[in-house]
């Protein structure tokens, strides 16, 4: 069905059929046939923001920080997590007779990849349970957040631990980006936090993948999203009571360069927000790309006149604040429990831009299929090869055409 | 035995495979016979059964003891990298005291028994041996019954020098132990030079260059030290290749001097971090309009990590990733002794 489709639109397309198309359907067709380059930008899923003004929410909307929501809470915090992207989970019910069975059919699955020696602990037995985790649902549009646990024993022990912890969860997210028309038949839950073992935590996401028809991946943070979540939270006080952790900014030293692999650049909380109200103005809520710009490179250059060294030339890898800390390849951890809101939500939303991205590219989708893999397909998206959407979401795309 | 077993069990995960053999041939407490019953090419905890059911056969249970205790230093000595050692240097030479200063290992190793008997349980341990010149001790300084790697402390020294190498303590012994070695060695104070690493080599060379001297004389007297490196730096890929063709030949040249003139031409010794506490007014103010300077300085922290840190702040500046000329907090760590630096604005009189 789908090569037809891409026939149809190869065959067809010239001049008079762009012309008798309507607009919202004309696809400004980029053919990858020409002379190869001699050279090539390396270009991101991520959205460019240089030159443009990006507002951005310091404070949540629902403003309903109270402390039995922080208490509820209170797991998400001191706790490493590995932080995934979804695409909808398709026919994902929050129903607890659903919850119940999805929960023994996770516990199977666990048992089975015991069985065929997946865990480097042998005898891991697993009990999954899921259920609806309060506090997180902030607005009307936000799905029921689920937690997953998986409990058992481990190796010889007799006491059950707990194995695996997962949330699917989106805060505050801004408008519903799936119609109206598939909206009963997919569930879209923008961030997965995991905390487990590797083996572990690739048996539940192959699970989800299959049982869901879903893509997971994880979310990483490039330099420019660092640099958004320093400018944001290091003017953010955890608690004025006690003594608040230092601003840690980790830079990558380039593999040109041997000897040094990272430098470490820890900055007193105080004297950083010092800095970061000389430049934004605390009354206001949002805060733009310029200030953000500003506030690193006057610490950047602060860092140039100790050190004469070039941080600018060296990339984030890892950020560290009152509130948080984030690695580059999607490791977080959070240290307040009255701001976990406020944190998911950011992920909420750095997880629906990379889902924009996809879906602005729908147009392009179908005559930019290149084969399919079993139940996925792969998509060839400006000579890179992006997604890999299942079949159930490639059909709700194509549905939108 | 359960502790022999500790002891050997804590020995045999630390050693390689390859250097398993060896390593026991060399302990020397295995006669022949139970030498050619070992099967080396099996896993390391067959080995390590055979050889326990050895020591438990002689039945002789503080000679066993001891000889594990011996075991478990030349492991330590073969694997230096995996501790991190601290240097401190010798004050305040006791008015009285000889000249404390012994190379053979047996002396050594009976007054430091001598002193560790009159502060700890008579159950402590010590084991003694010389390796490249330097005296490698082993002190277990036990609390409890079973054996803990914690309680094990590994020094390292060069003899006729004021300075030493430490492995890692508990706080509730320093006291005690900081006595035993001040007594050891005649002097009032034991003092951190706040130099640490896993390479006790390059830091008893950065150690030697701040403190400058031994017994012997100035430090350009003693250059053929055991610890001194005297290894050229490899020459960079420029340098090496006579096809390469660089477009900017002059400002690598001079850049390539002035390093040169700075770092020396010999490799740096090994250090993997360097640390700078900094306490200095705001410089980064070039584009921020109403800066709020109060008067206060800007505290940060800067770590530099990697393999070999200096090696790598002189790669800094030839990359291109940092301007010349370098600060001298960044130059002079070699004859400064230390990886861990105060930087503080001057003060306006």
């Amino acid at each position: 069905m789908y090569q037809t489709l891409i026939h149809k639109y190869s065959s067809e397309y010239d001049e008079t059929w762009r012309q008798e198309k309507p607009a919202h359907q004309q696809i400004d067709r980029f053919t990858p046939y020409g002379r190869t380059p001699q050279s090539r930008r390396i270009s991101t899923a991520v959205p460019t923001t240089r030159g443009r003004r990006k507002n951005v929410h310091t404070r949540t909307k629902s403003r309903s920080d109270s402390s039995s929501e922080a208490e509820d809470l209170k797991g998400f915090t001191n706790v490493t997590w590995r932080v995934y992207k979804l695409s909808p989970l398709y026919k994902f019910s929050s129903a607890p007779k659903d919850l119940k069975r999805y929960g023994q059919l996770l516990s199977s699955c666990v048992e089975a990849a015991n069985q065929k020696g997946l865990f480097v602990e042998n005898n891991v037995s697993g009990k999954a349970l899921f259920c609806v985790q309060e506090g997180l649902k902030k607005t009307a549009d936000d799905p029921d957040a689920i937690q997953i646990l998986v409990k058992g024993k481990k190796g010889l022990g007799t006491v059950d631990t707990v194995i695996l912890t997962a949330t699917l969860c989106g805060v505050e997210m801004e408008g519903d980006l799936l119609v109206p028309d598939v909206k009963g038949h997919f569930t879209y839950y923008p961030v997965l936090l995991v905390k487990s073992t590797v083996a572990m935590t690739d048996v539940l996401i192959t699970w989800l993948m299959r049982h869901f028809d879903c893509k997971i991946s994880p979310l990483v943070f490039p330099p420019v999203y660092m640099a958004w979540m320093i400018a944001m939270w290091s003017g953010a006080l955890a608690n004025t009571n006690r003594k608040n952790k230092p601003v840690e900014l980790v830079y990558q030293v380039p593999s040109e360069c041997e000897g040094i692999k990272k430098i470490t650049y820890t900055i007193e909380a105080a004297d950083c927000l010092r800095v970061w109200n000389s430049i934004h103005d605390s009354k206001s809520d949002m805060f733009t790309e310029e200030e953000m710009s500003t506030f690193i490179s006057s610490l950047e250059e602060h860092f140039y006149s100790l050190f004469r060294v070039k941080l600018n030339a060296m990339q984030l890898s890892c950020v560290g604040t009152s509130l948080c800390y984030i690695g580059r390849d999607g490791i977080l951890k959070i240290y307040s429990a009255e701001h976990v809101s406020c944190i998911l939500r950011h992920l909420t939303e750095l997880s629906m831009e990379h889902f924009s991205l996809t879906r602005g590219r729908k147009s392009t989708v179908t005559d930019r299929v290149v084969g399919t893999k079993g139940r996925e397909v792969c998509v060839l998206y400006n000579s890179k090869l992006e997604w890999t959407y299942p079949v159930s979401y490639l059909r709700y795309i194509v549905m939108e055409i | 035995m359960g502790f022999i077993a500790d002891v050997l069990k804590s020995c045999f995960s630390r050693l390689k495979v390859a250097d398993l053999e060896q390593l026991i041939r060399q302990w020397g407490y295995l006669n022949n016979d139970e030498l050619s019953q070992l099967d080396f090419s099996k896993s390391k905890l067959c080995v390590f059964r055979d050889v326990l059911s050895f020591c438990e056969d002689k039945k002789r249970h503080k000679e066993a003891l001891r000889k594990v205790n011996d075991l478990d230093l030349m492991c330590t000595v073969k694997n230096s990298t995996k501790k991190k050692w601290t240097m401190y240097k010798l004050q305040d030479k006791k008015s009285g005291s000889k000249e404390n200063w012994y190379s053979d290992p047996e002396k050594f190793k009976r007054k430091l028994q001598q002193q560790v008997d009159l502060y700890f349980d008579s159950a402590a341990s010590v084991s003694v041996t010389l390796q490249d010149g330097a005296l490698w001790c082993r002190l277990y300084l036990p609390s409890g019954n079973h054996f803990m790697t914690a309680n094990a402390v590994y020094l390292i020294h060069y003899p006729n020098s004021h300075c030493f190498a430490i492995s890692a303590f508990k706080v509730s012994v320093q006291n005690f132990l900081f006595q035993c070695l001040s007594n050891l060695f005649g002097y009032h104070t034991l003092t951190s030079m706040n130099l640490s690493g896993l390479q006790y080599k390059s830091l008893f060379q950065l150690a030697f260059n701040k403190l400058g001297e031994t017994s012997f004389g100035k430090l350009s007297d003693v250059q053929s030290l055991p610890f001194i490196s005297r290894r050229k730096r490899k020459a960079e890929e420029i340098e090496r290749e006579p096809n390469l063709r660089s477009e900017d030949v002059a400002m690598k040249r001079h850049r390539s001097l002035s390093l040169e003139a700075a770092f020396g031409e010999y490799q740096q010794p090994v250090l993997e971090s360097l640390r700078f506490k900094v306490e200095a007014k705001f410089m980064g103010k070039k584009n921020i309009e109403n800066f709020q300077d109060n008067g206060e300085p800007f505290r940060c922290c800067v770590k530099f990590e990697g393999p070999s840190v200096l090696d790598g702040v002189r790669n800094l500046a030839s990359c291109g990733l940092a301007n010349e000329p370098l600060p001298k907090h960044l130059l002079r760590v070699n004859s400064l002794g230390t990886n861990n630096f105060v930087l503080k604005s001057k003060e306006k009189s």
